[in-house]
């Protein structure tokens, strides 16, 4: 009888630990807020034309939802960091405060370290009203060489980022429509399990005259796993999209009669605000076209959350 | 013989009481004027009626208000939704001037109605009207460079210095558009510094308080710009790009708002620009 007793009890407990582990899960999962993007500020056109999307698959099963992780600077690591550009900013000579963490500002160079470990450094160099055409910018070889070796010196080029490009940075217009270069960016974006990370999460480093790295700005926060989430079906993504619960670009110039979406892709988007949107969240990258009713055609991308807000209750 | 001399007391006294007040409003104390709007969309007559859609402009605004007051500036006046019209940006007050709402390329149907010039977008045309839905591009409702000519000193204060455009293309404008950078820099009768944005943009209020807290740590106002601009704008894996922008006079490029000089008092000329225009990639 004895025996019976502390079998069923011991049952018990592990039936509650169960049930309290999917119901601890269930809960994690489905309070996740929604993916909430900032809208742009130019209009986009009038809705009331069909989507359309042939042979684009569909997306089955779960996907991992990643916690964005703060790194937690305090005065010692920012010292550190300040280091690695440069700056002594030992002592008291930082300003902080908890809302935007670790600030510097030393002559004409200025380091800004959030709590969450993104960072910005800038060098403001003088730049002479007149034409630049002797600057001696690299090429976007030797930029992407000076950046690259910048960062890995430092540790500050995680595995996950890939070179993107080599772009133009700052650039001066003159009112005889010349123009020019005054630095090369070098753009490195994140890839999680093979998947491009769109939002801000990228690095960018400024190479100026010389070979001069004039701004390194590095904005991403450290994942953990947190949750898997199920797949929301493509139609339904598409009616969010339509109904403006997405992101999307259109091509400048005509007034779409129809969305036309060729290509669906699996990504990520990582937001700027950690304490609002804690999460890297799956996210549907649409590409396709819209057309007037001219039949002239112009490009249209749309993103929008890739998962169900609800999880079903599970045991494992 | 003295007696006489009491008589013009009482003249004196009402000649001090209509210059100290100009004298004071025209002091040092710099001072900011916001103009934002944020319901596009609501219910008419209370909002306005624009399908272009609600952004949470007025927050951007409300979130640098406190660095600005911080850094020793005051409120001239804060104009949101409808309380604000299109002749209020077109105006010249305030040594700040920060509009924050939609903003229409110069290459758009709307944009082509301005004299293919990019404008700040309005959902009304005054207090009172608002504008249909079919009637966006009207230039009662948008405010385009031509419409602006600010630095002016004037009794009320001693002009505007430095302008924020939180929008979209406003300081967009492509090589290839000839004439259209002069029409830019036609805008500057005296103002330092306007900072804004030469393509598409995405609103969000936070990126206010970070333009606001690297103002008051005295970053030069077109670096505090950019790098919260960085922090905030997306990328989306293709185009568009985002640039930020801004045109300064060559003697006011690199101000932050620690430094509060008048504005020097010129009309420029074409040909005769002393004025920097850049871009600055920012997400890509």
């Amino acid at each position: 009888m004895k025996k019976q007793i502390i079998t069923w009890a011991a049952l018990s407990v592990c039936a509650l630990i169960v049930t309290g582990y999917a119901v601890h899960n269930y809960y994690r999962e489905t309070t996740i807020p929604p993916l909430k993007f900032s809208l742009p500020g130019e209009p986009g056109p009038v809705k009331n034309f069909p989507y359309e999307a042939r042979n684009v698959g569909e997306f089955t099963g779960e996907v991992d939802l990643y916690r964005l992780v703060p790194k937690r600077i305090d005065k010692a690591k920012f010292h550190d960091i300040a280091k690695k550009f440069f700056i002594n900013a030992t002592g008291e000579k930082y300003v902080y405060d908890s809302k935007h963490g670790y600030s510097y500002k030393e002559g004409n160079r200025y380091i800004s370290v959030e709590d969450g470990g993104r960072l910005i450094y800038s060098i403001e160099n003088d730049i002479e009203l007149s034409r630049k055409d002797l600057i001696s910018l690299p090429s976007d070889k030797e930029a992407a060489a000076i950046a690259t070796d910048f960062l890995q010196q430092r540790g500050l080029l995680p595995q996950n980022f890939y070179l993107s490009s080599v772009v133009e940075g700052l650039v001066t217009v003159y009112s005889d429509l010349s123009r020019d270069v005054i630095n090369k960016q070098v753009i490195y974006h994140r890839k999680i399990n093979g998947k491009e990370v769109l939002g801000v999460s990228r690095i960018q480093v400024d190479v100026g005259e010389d070979g001069m790295i004039e701004r390194v700005a590095i904005l991403y926060h450290d994942i953990e796993p947190y949750a898997k989430k199920s797949f929301k079906p493509v139609t339904m993504a598409l009616e969010d999209l339509k109904n403006e619960k997405g992101l999307e670009h259109f091509g400048k110039g005509l007034q779409p009669k129809k969305c036309q979406i060729d290509k669906i892709e699996l990504s990520y988007f990582e937001q700027p605000e950690i304490a609002n949107q804690p999460y890297l969240y799956p996210v549907y990258k649409a590409t396709g076209k819209i057309f007037d009713e001219k039949g002239d055609e112009a490009e249209y991308v749309g993103i929008v959350e890739a998962t169900q807000p609800t999880n079903p209750l599970r045991l494992w | 013989m003295r007696r006489k001399k009491w008589y013009l007391a009482p003249w004196v006294l009402g000649l001090l009481v209509i210059i100290l007040p100009i004298s004071e409003s025209a002091s040092s104390v710099p001072n900011y004027y916001f103009n934002a709007q944020s319901k596009y969309l609501g219910v008419y007559p209370d909002y306005g009626n624009c399908t272009y859609g609600n952004r949470s402009c007025t927050l951007y605004c409300d979130k640098i208000e406190p660095y600005l007051q911080a850094k020793g500036y005051s409120r001239a006046s804060k104009w949101y939704d409808r309380q604000t019209s299109p002749r209020d940006l077109s105006d010249d007050y305030g040594n700040m001037r920060i509009w924050a709402g939609h903003g229409i390329d110069y290459t758009s149907p709307e944009g082509v109605r301005q004299g293919n010039e990019s404008a700040a977008h309005f959902f009304n045309y005054d207090y009172n009207n608002y504008h249909p839905l079919t009637d966006h591009g009207n230039p009662a409702c948008n405010v385009s460079w031509s419409e602006i000519r600010w630095g002016h000193i004037n009794p009320y204060n001693d002009g505007v210095d430095y302008a924020v455009m939180y929008t979209c293309n406003f300081l967009n404008c492509n090589v290839w558009a000839w004439g259209n950078l002069n029409k830019l820099f036609q805008m500057f009768e005296g103002m330092h510094l306007m900072v804004g944005f030469a393509s598409k943009m995405y609103i969000n209020p936070d990126e206010g308080a970070w333009f606001g807290y690297y103002l008051q740590n005295n970053y030069t106002i077109k670096n505090a710009w950019i790098t919260a601009a960085q922090k905030y704008q997306y990328q989306i894996g293709t185009t568009p790009t985002v640039y930020a922008a801004w045109i300064g006079h060559v003697n006011h490029e690199n101000d932050t708002l620690a430094i509060h000089a008048d504005p020097p008092w010129y009309i420029n000329t074409f040909g005769t620009w002393n004025y920097a225009y850049r871009t600055y990639r920012v997400a890509n």
